[in-house]
């Protein structure tokens, strides 16, 4: 799973330039399924057929990122933001643009939180003609793609949120030999931006039972996040965070599947927290009974995001077990 | 009056914190279901009563009142038998000090919220709202015995049972909605089949306070001509302008607002008047603050009204109604059910 994570790791693309991260996933399991098609908002669907209950699985193809505004006398680039970004983690950290144009992104008032119109690119340009023959206004740029080892099985890289997901999903789908139950595995598009792409590519699959696999907040060692899971504790199964109450139904049957085959798990009840793709699945399904199962993340949305793999080896435990056992 | 305080007492009792209302909801549809041709709950745990119209192709009326109750869960099992808690639904936290709970485990258990005697509190704590990540509960029970009767995730009420009041009125937890359930359920009870209008869809829905889904999604799975959806309103007191509440006595609440129909909203005004139905009107212009906002949208649209029943003491375990708003929402229903042409 981690040279799959590396490569989607290095592939960029913020909410709505999804292309690069879609193409590398569609070569990936193109041999491994039943059908796989791009619909108009850019999710990647692929089917494994089988004859019972439809079972939607879905992980974001999309992270955060910034979109170029405007580029000023001096060749700075300013930016906005795309997903709820963080200027002061952000800040100082290196970018790079979907042409491969580097910069670092400086905090003009110092002292300051900074904020969208605080912020700056330098790309080194000296003037705005030359950053204009570099750049465009419309160009993204996302921190310099990266994964670096920690110790124990920790890893801190960029875009974990969302990519871990796709590469549990793609994992499953190459493990996966024959199935029961029908399964669509969905890499859903524009996550970061109120969960648009998944909404619609759960109206045309209209899945019995949909699982968002991706990432939730964790602890870090300070204890200054607010973070719901603790990292190297297993899977984490939502059952509630601030607006979403996860069907109890499905939580039951992650709980006794994760028992039953000794899968570590945790479960998370929270004040804070965000659903995911999980709400927009639901609704988008016109009601259906939808789950969500994650690997901890902590730093989540900044550029040194931090997992343990053997969380997300857990994760792809339960997801092969719930495409096998899941009955409704 | 009495059968009204009786079945409003009945549904006070069942635990139905915003979702976890299954159970209670397959207890509701048994209870009740003899009184109606249909009695059903969906996968979301709406409990839907169907009672239908002897006329051929009559409209589908959808009346719907929340059964769900704010509440909270255990979110984490601490040293020493504490419980952490998530609230679920906007419960008034300023309540939570020294409370008594019960804990919905493999048993019942009981449990105090930790409070600072106030002897010991500065000023400052002393005025300071309870913030939900810091309360706990003792249980009195060791980590190791409370871990084999909880789990993360379980249910816990605060203590608010059912008592009557002087001049009609009664107080309970969750009121808010199931005084809406009650007056649902008498309207439709004992309703004579051949002088209905409408096939009637009565859904008593999950999680309104969590996201309105459950009557977005039975609504959906309906498809009615009309709804009309009842939820608990502001009741007049101190502190509280006469534009943002209603009066309790009153008589039941017709909520007027940009996202119900206009039509629809004057007719059962009329009706009201037309049978001497004591009723007051609240102005919401922009929200209703009910699942209306779902139901209006749902499928290709519904044409809603709401209606209300005046609340004191929203999300505490101090609810208080008067009975006679509860059975004046519940004759304007039955008013709105023998009209065609609505």
């Amino acid at each position: 799973m981690i040279s799959v994570l590396k490569k989607l790791v290095n592939a960029t693309g913020i909410s709505g330039r999804e292309a690069q991260v879609r193409d590398l996933i569609k070569e990936e399991i193109a041999p491994y399924v039943d059908g796989v098609e791009t619909d108009a908002m850019g999710n990647l669907i692929a089917h494994k057929k089988g004859n019972g209950k439809k079972l939607l699985f879905a992980a974001h193809t999309d992270s955060i990122g910034f979109f170029v505004t405007f580029i000023e006398k001096n060749g700075a680039i300013r930016v906005s933001p795309v997903g709820d970004i963080d200027f002061l983690a952000f800040s100082y950290s290196e970018v790079v643009s979907e042409n491969g144009v580097k910069g670092v992104i400086i905090s003009e008032k110092d002292g300051e939180i900074p904020k969208a119109d605080s912020v700056y690119i330098d790309i080194g340009a000296k003037s705005e003609k030359q950053a204009k023959s570099k750049v465009r206004v419309g160009d993204f740029f996302v921190p310099v793609p990266k994964m670096t080892k920690l110790l124990s099985n920790e890893y801190a890289g960029h875009s974990f949120d969302g990519k871990v997901g796709c590469a549990i999903l793609i994992e499953a789908i190459k493990q996966i030999k024959e199935t029961k139950n029908d399964l669509y595995f969905v890499f859903t598009a524009q996550q970061e931006v109120y969960s648009r792409g998944a909404r619609v590519a759960a109206y045309s699959v209209r899945p019995d039972v949909a699982v968002a696999v991706d990432t939730t907040d964790a602890k870090d060692k300070s204890s200054v996040s607010d973070g719901n899971a603790v990292l190297g504790e297993g899977v984490s199964i939502k059952i509630k965070t601030s607006r979403m109450i996860y069907s109890p139904e499905v939580v039951e049957k992650l709980r006794e599947i994760s028992t039953r085959h000794s899968i570590k798990y945790q479960c998370e009840v929270a004040n804070s927290g965000t659903e995911g793709d999980a709400k927009a699945l639901q609704n988008g399904a016109m009601g259906c009974l939808v789950g969500a199962i994650s690997v901890p993340c902590a730093n989540i949305h900044t550029s040194s995001e931090i997992i343990d793999m053997k969380d997300a080896e857990e994760t792809l435990k339960l997801v092969l077990k719930i495409a096998e056992e899941y009955e409704i | 009056m009495e059968k009204t305080k009786e079945i409003l007492k009945d549904l006070c009792s069942a635990v139905s914190v915003s979702g976890h209302e299954h159970a209670s909801a397959n207890a509701l549809a048994e209870k009740y279901g003899g009184y109606f041709d249909n009695a059903y709950v969906d996968k979301f745990g709406n409990c839907v009563f169907v009672k239908k119209s002897e006329l051929e192709n009559a409209p589908r009326l959808l009346v719907d009142a929340h059964f769900d109750e704010v509440g909270m869960l255990v979110s984490s099992i601490e040293e020493d038998g504490f419980l952490h808690i998530s609230g679920v639904g906007g419960l008034d936290t300023r309540i939570f000090p020294a409370a008594e709970v019960t804990v919905y485990g493999k048993k019942e258990i009981y449990g105090v919220i930790a409070s600072t005697p106030p002897h010991l509190q500065s000023e400052k704590s002393s005025k300071a709202t309870p913030k939900m990540d810091n309360i706990i509960i003792d249980t009195g029970y060791t980590k190791e015995e409370l871990s084999a009767l909880v789990r993360v995730g379980d249910p816990v009420r605060l203590k608010g049972d059912f008592k009557e009041l002087a001049n009609g009125y009664v107080l309970s937890r969750a009121l808010d909605d199931k005084a809406c359930v009650c007056a649902a359920l008498i309207s439709l009870m004992n309703s004579d089949k051949s002088k209905l209008a409408y096939d009637i869809y009565l859904t008593v829905s999950a999680q309104e306070e969590t996201g309105r889904c459950g009557a977005s999604f039975v609504a959906t799975d309906i498809k009615p001509d009309l709804a009309v959806i009842i939820d608990v309103n502001f009741a007049r007191c101190e502190n509280v302008t006469e534009f943002e509440s209603i009066e309790c006595g009153g008589g039941a609440g017709i909520d007027i607002s940009a996202l119900t129909n206009r039509r629809f909203t004057k007719a059962i005004m009329k009706i009201a008047e037309q049978n001497g139905i004591e009723y007051q009107t609240i102005c919401e212009p922009d929200s209703t603050g009910t699942n209306n906002e779902l139901v209006m949208i749902s499928g290709t649209g519904v044409r809603t009204a709401v209606m209300s029943i005046p609340l004191m003491a929203m999300h505490t375990t101090s609810e208080a109604v008067c009975i006679k708003d509860v059975e004046s929402l519940a004759d304007i229903l039955r008013a709105i059910y023998v009209t065609k042409g609505l």
